[in-house]
């Protein structure tokens, strides 16, 4: 498996990678424990996810909402101090075997990842 | 051509930007659809109830009146049932808020979403079809059945028969003759005055 951060990591979806959500998750979680990843509030649910992308260590940033109102609801928790997202590499530098149109180094779709509900949301 | 894994996660990863950027709209038709839910609900009462006309109903014979009356209330309250959960079909009734929004979970709702209205739809067409086939037989059986058609009761007067004065319902002698009150009406009858009751 792939040492990282790879500034020069090829773009992939992560869909058929072995453990990738696990990985992911671990990236992040340490990430954001380290400080290169933060959660800065904008309103009173919404953060904005910014720093560097665990894989690739390009500037990566995303809107996050902890308290969307959905028109239907569905399986699992409506409120729960641990939220799921999609948390995605857009940074614009290239990487070799991404589509035009597209950001990022690939990971993140489709690896839904655990993040704590910040205090006050 | 099916879409691929990532095809499928961009679709889904674009429809919660969309539901996040519209909650207020998502918030909003929820609202109109409460209130045109309650309209809807008086106006099927009005119609329901009145199909066949209270004063017809109620000079139904026996036990048709009762009969009619069951069935208008059981359709009132088929009907209703029927425009709830036709609302709730639409899922637009009860939004949620709710503290993740990842593509998977979304597919994974909608999909839930998507048959838990076609349950409430199957719910609200076996009841709205029952509540109008209940409101025709109704109308049908006030349409043919009419008023009830009561025996004709003797009228009640006041005669006078040779002076002499009472007041009762007309009825008839063993011997075939006419009495009111107790007075035989085989003499001179001065006066015979139908009432609809003795003073």
């Amino acid at each position: 498996m792939a040492n990282w951060p790879d500034g020069d990591a090829r773009y992939e979806f992560p869909g058929g990678v072995t453990d990738a959500r696990k990985r992911w998750q671990n990236a992040v979680d340490e990430a954001l424990a380290g400080g290169s990843l933060q959660l800065v509030p904008v309103s009173a649910d919404v953060y904005d996810l910014i720093g560097k992308c665990p894989r690739c260590d390009h500037e990566t940033g995303q809107s996050i909402d902890f308290g969307v109102i959905l028109p239907y609801s569905g399986p699992g928790v409506e409120s729960s101090p641990i939220a799921t997202f999609d948390i995605v590499c857009s940074c614009t530098e290239p990487h070799t075997g991404r589509q035009p149109g597209k950001v990022g180094c690939g990971w993140g779709r489709g690896l839904p990842l655990s993040l704590t509900v910040p205090d006050g949301s | 051509m099916p879409p691929t894994p990532e095809q499928e996660w961009e679709y889904w990863d674009t429809k919660g930007t969309e539901l996040r950027h519209g909650q207020l709209d998502t918030v909003q038709k929820a609202a109109a659809n409460w209130t045109a839910l309650f309209g809807a609900s008086l106006g099927i009462f009005g119609t329901v109830a009145f199909a066949g006309g209270l004063t017809t109903v109620d000079a139904l014979a026996d036990p048709w009146e009762v009969i009619v009356k069951v069935a208008t209330t059981v359709a009132v309250l088929l009907a209703l049932v029927a425009t709830y959960f036709g609302a709730k079909a639409s899922q637009a009734l009860s939004p949620k808020q709710a503290s993740s929004l990842d593509a998977t979970a979304l597919m994974q709702r909608a999909e839930a979403a998507a048959h838990e209205s076609l349950a409430s739809l199957k719910v609200a067409k076996v009841t709205g079809t029952a509540a109008a086939a209940l409101v025709l037989l109704g109308s049908a059986t006030v349409l043919w059945l009419g008023q009830d058609q009561k025996p004709a009761e003797p009228p009640t007067a006041v005669v006078v028969v040779e002076g002499k004065s009472a007041c009762g319902q007309l009825t008839k002698a063993v011997d075939g003759s006419l009495v009111v009150g107790g007075l035989t009406l085989n003499g001179a009858v001065s006066e015979f005055t139908v009432v609809s009751r003795c003073p």
